[in-house]
């Protein structure tokens, strides 16, 4: 919200004058990158691992290859077999799949990644499936200007805290925003929300008559909420005035990124 | 050290003295005029156009002298004898008074304004709360009247902004009303209205200060060495005063500018008895708003206004009764979807009551609120959030003039309590939550006595002891190392659930070289039990205040600093140099990834601890008397913290820290209806985190980042020009015209710096700077009649 008082206070003042310069930026050792993620769809069991690079090279970031990946099954879904290790392969340089292994909603399991002398673990618990009820498209004043933005009713269970993760497709072309969400004030109600776009963003990018609208909602746990609003609130490099930080991330061992068991499911409809 | 024996220490430092004064004074009055009989002279010191008491006049009587309090009243004990009692101040005509002391004289005084008032800089007086013999430093007053001409952003006068412009306070942004002093964060300046705190004292995301430059007849910053009746706050306190309202003649005073339009309307109720006071404005940057045809910024709301009103009465010579109020409010709307309404109300009821002409007494019962209101109108999620900070305060005071001895000692009791947030909503299908209130109960009792020891030594020696409790009902905490929360403790309505007790001893000294010259030297303790927390550079109206609990720890900061004062080309220039060394303890941060807007009422699992030091050398050379008249101020500094968890427990730059802060200000005043002004500001950029490096996550760059605050914004400058224009000046009418030009030079100054895929070569990275102010002109138009 912060950001569009901020955008709002521009206009006001209607001089925005941006300048590309030059920072000279001391460069750090590359650290490792591990992006881990199951759920409860076969084929989305995978882990990337790459390195951080200096701000002023490129944007090729190519795959750390010959580690050792396993995700251990902790067991606490009776259906699964504690202690069990699922072992993924190296497909391509740097990404390790297990391509016929899905989680299941309950059950905790432990991403443990070993490379040269380094090992690096995280734990996720799949949380149930909150099933994504109704998808529809509203148009909106937004800053005066008329927007389609997607809007979605979820029944949140009641008892629980739920965390959710949305990611929008506009025919086929991931939108770039985090859309994060949580029950905090809906907790056991019916759950509708609003996916509100950066207002900075040019009209090709946004939500138009006929376009394929695609909504895949992830319920997250906890632990990957908080990775994922902590990147968005201060690691995306977009001048917002919060101090910027690393991640709050679940891997342990010294790794940038994380590890997500999560549900996921997907709708999608022909804008109107 | 044990605590006991400290506090002993500190009692027995604290009372020895006063036989020692006793003897030392009277060995003196012993050697110089034997067996002399002593009178006072005391009274009340006005304005002869308005009756507005003033305030800090110099009354001095040969060598010894005094100062009007901050009511106007002064007091001066001195032998049996004929004298000429100087009295001078800012902007008004001295006067010499021939006096025949040989009993007790009540001596009110009237000074005239000084000519050209409208643009009154030909003073000659020194500059209040500067003199060499008073041991206060690290002090900064402005009148309304010497910030008229500085020039302004969008032509709205603002009496911080010029304020920023002085050595040791830095303004906290560009354009920003929010400031640092002295390496102190934002929250740690205990801004007073008419002695009401003021917790949110900025408009328009901080672009403009609540305060109406047209409403304040004084403004005091004391950046260290605070007198013992203030406390509460670390890093500085300014204490602003409201006009009292002219009552000899109605008037009306007013002025239209670019983006606001003021009035003042005052006039006694009785004449000499009774006064009012209304001043209000109003911005109608909305209107602007309305009137463009892009439909982005017709359907939005942004204005602000402000109220201010205070009446006097006078019951006969020796009590007088004030009321004032403040109301300010701040409405911001994003068409119906969103929408952010804040804004202060204070309230405060005065007595003086003058029980002799050598004790001064005042009572203060004051009132203080501070709310935002949040309201989303988005469909399904259509919900209010309130939040609310509020005091009730009872201060009591007394000045006792003594010989040579100026005591002050009263007491102050606070209740606050603080509701820090409050969801409702009409939608079934949103609960209603709220926040636990947090209550507690701030207690202080205080002494301080100014002493002249000699002709040359002045000596100010206090203690403040205070006293903050935290009150049920609600659930308090215990934590492990990781923030979780490992025991929950409920406590019921009205049990005290903790009291922290802090003695804070303040001591200043001031030692005279010469005619032209003095040495300062001054310690002071401060402690602070309600907290800011914010977790961005740019201060935000829905930050949050919390009260010390039993994790939060009460702030302190201990300061010493040495000054050297000197008076130059037979006092036509004053120069100021303090070097000042800060110690603070208890200082708070959030956690990386902090959840800050609802994150249940165990605000302390977000919260990490540490220490802060900050060092600095300011220097201020000021010219007052004559057509030309400005000041250069220089400070050189350096801020740190040092926070466990953040940056790997190592020290690290504030973001406040700037090496380098200059600024220029110059007002000419080239003929009676043409004055022009220059301010020229300069600073080393603020510490900013940047990247050490980028990754790649969820096909997204992401940055990665080592060290807080180890870089550098890019320098600062700026050059503003102003003129002003008296079109008229009568005695029933005077009006003036006044141009200013914001950022002459059109220098872009980065606000932020952003990254981004590179439009040249999407595959790289660029930084992209973002300034918001280049050139801003303005023209407002003022009247009175």
């Amino acid at each position: 919200m912060y950001r569009r008082l901020i955008y709002l206070t521009v206009l006001l003042f209607l001089c925005s004058c941006e300048r590309v310069i030059e920072l000279d930026l001391k460069g750090v050792d590359a650290k490792y990158v591990v992006e881990g993620t199951l759920s409860d769809r076969a084929g989305d069991c995978r882990v990337l691992i790459t390195q951080t690079k200096d701000f002023d090279q490129n944007n090729d970031f190519p795959g750390v290859q010959g580690a050792l990946v396993y995700i251990r099954i902790h067991g606490d879904n009776p259906a699964s077999t504690p202690g069990d290790t699922v072992h993924l392969t190296e497909t391509e340089p740097g990404v390790y799949e297990a391509p016929a292994f899905a989680g299941m909603s309950g059950e905790t399991y432990t991403l443990e990644v070993a490379l040269d002398e380094s090992r690096f673990t995280a734990t996720s618990t799949m949380p149930a499936k909150v099933n994504l009820d109704t998808l529809y498209v509203t148009n909106e004043n937004y800053f005066g200007e008329t927007w389609k933005l997607a809007n979605l009713i979820l029944p949140d269970p009641a008892g629980v805290e739920n965390f959710y993760r949305c990611i929008q497709y506009i025919n086929g072309k991931k939108s770039e925003q985090l859309f994060l969400l949580d029950d905090d004030l809906v907790d056991g109600l019916d759950f509708e929300s609003k996916l509100y776009m950066d207002p900075g963003l040019d009209d090709d990018e946004r939500i138009h008559s006929g376009d394929s609208l695609t909504v895949e909602l992830l319920c997250i746990d906890r632990a990957v909420y908080k990775y994922w609003m902590s990147l968005d609130q201060s690691s995306r490099g977009n001048g917002s005035p919060i101090t910027p930080a690393n991640p709050v991330s679940n891997l342990r061992g010294g790794a940038l990124g994380y590890f997500s068991a999560h549900t996921t499911q997907s709708r999608t409809i022909v804008v109107p | 050290m044990n605590q006991r024996r400290r506090f002993k220490l500190l009692l027995l430092f604290f009372f020895s003295p006063l036989p020692f004064f006793v003897h030392l004074s009277r060995a003196q009055t012993v050697s110089s005029a034997p067996e002399q009989e002593r009178y006072t002279v005391s009274g009340t010191i006005q304005s002869a156009n308005t009756g507005e008491t003033l305030i800090g006049v110099t009354i001095m009587a040969g060598t010894i002298g005094t100062a009007s309090n901050e009511y106007g009243f002064y007091s001066l004990t001195l032998p049996k004898g004929s004298y000429q009692l100087e009295v001078t101040a800012l902007g008004m005509e001295s006067k010499i008074i021939p006096l025949m002391l040989d009993r007790d004289i009540a001596l009110p005084i009237q000074l005239e304004e000084a000519a050209q008032s409208l643009e009154g800089v030909t003073v000659t007086a020194p500059s209040d709360g500067r003199s060499l013999e008073s041991p206060q430093m690290g002090v900064e007053q402005l009148s309304a009247e010497e910030i008229k001409s500085i020039p302004v952003l969008l032509g709205e006068r603002d009496i911080i902004k010029a304020m920023q412009l002085l050595p040791g306070i830095k303004n906290a942004g560009e354009g920003s009303s929010g400031f640092f002093v002295r390496g102190g964060a934002a929250d740690q300046n205990l801004i007073l209205l008419d002695e009401a705190p003021v917790y949110n004292a900025s408009h328009l995301l901080g672009f403009f200060s609540t305060f109406n430059s047209d409403a304040v007849k004084n403004m005091t910053m004391y950046k260290g060495g605070m007198p013992a009746q203030y406390g509460g706050r670390l890093s500085s306190v300014l204490d602003i005063k409201m006009n009292d309202g002219n009552n000899q003649d109605f008037g009306v005073s007013g002025g239209i500018g670019l983006i606001s339009a003021k009035l003042n309307v005052e006039g006694p109720l009785q004449k000499d008895r009774s006064s009012f006071l209304i001043t209000g404005r109003r911005t109608y940057a909305d209107m602007f708003l309305k009137m463009s045809n892009d439909s982005t910024i017709n359907g939005n709301t942004l204005y602000f206004y402000d109220l201010n009103a205070k009446v006097n009465y006078r019951l006969g010579d020796r009590d007088r009764i004030f009321l004032s109020g403040y109301f300010g409010q701040d409405r911001l709307g994003v068409g119906e979807l969103f929408g952010l309404d804040w804004g202060n109300g204070t309230g405060t009821l005065r007595w003086n009551h003058i029980f002799n002409n050598r004790l001064f007494s005042n009572t203060s019962l004051i009132f203080s609120n501070y709310n935002y209101q949040i309201a989303i109108r988005s469909g399904a999620a259509d919900f209010d959030i309130f939040s609310q900070i509020r005091d009730w305060n009872l201060k009591q005071e007394f000045q006792w003039f003594l010989n040579r001895n100026n005591v002050r000692f009263g007491f102050n009791t606070i209740r606050h309590s603080i509701r820090p947030g409050q969801v409702s909503s009409n939608n079934a299908n949103i609960h209603s939550e709220a926040l636990q209130t947090r209550r507690s109960w701030e207690n202080a009792v205080y002494a301080s006595n100014t002493w002249d020891a000699s002709d040359r030594l002045t000596l100010t020696y206090g203690l403040r002891a205070t006293a903050f409790s935290v009150i049920g009902e609600g659930d308090f905490f215990q934590l492990d190392g990781e923030g979780n929360i490992t025991d929950t403790l409920r406590y019921g309505k009205g049990e005290v659930v903790k009291t922290w007790f802090n003695l804070e001893p303040r001591l200043a000294a001031s030692f005279r070289l010469n005619e032209n010259s003095s040495l300062k030297a001054s310690f002071a303790r401060n402690v602070q039990n309600l907290h800011l927390l914010s977790n961005s550079s740019a201060s935000s109206p829905t930050d949050k205040w919390v009260a010390s609990t039993n994790l939060i720890k009460p702030e302190i900061a201990d300061q010493v600093s040495i000054g050297y004062y000197r008076n130059l080309f037979r006092n036509r220039y004053e120069l100021t140099v303090e070097a000042y060394y800060k110690d603070l303890q208890n200082q708070i941060d959030y956690r990386d990834g902090a959840d800050i807007h609802w994150n249940g009422n165990a605000i302390e699992t977000e919260l990490l601890f540490g220490i802060g030091r900050a060092y600095g050398l300011e220097w201020h050379l000021k010219k007052q008397a004559g057509r030309f008249s400005g000041w250069l101020s220089y400070t050189l500094s350096k801020t740190e913290r040092r926070i466990n968890g953040i940056n790997s427990d190592r020290w690290y730059n504030a973001r406040q820290d700037r090496t380098h802060d200059i600024a220029i200000v110059a007002t000419y005043q080239l003929n009676p209806r043409w004055t022009l002004s220059a301010n020229w500001v300069y600073y080393t950029g603020d510490a900013v985190t940047l990247p050490a490096g980028k990754y790649r996550i969820d096909d997204e760059i992401i940055y990665y980042y080592t060290d807080r605050n180890a870089y550098r914004m890019p320098d600062y400058h700026r050059l503003d020009l102003g003129a002003t224009w008296l079109l008229k000046q009568r005695k029933k009418f005077s009006s003036e015209l006044t141009f200013s030009l914001y950022n002459a030079y059109g220098r872009e100054n980065a606000y932020t710096i952003s990254f981004r895929e590179a439009e040249s070569d999407p595959n790289t990275t660029e930084a992209v700077q973002t300034a918001i102010f280049k050139f801003i002109p303005s023209i407002s138009y003022n009247f009175k009649f």
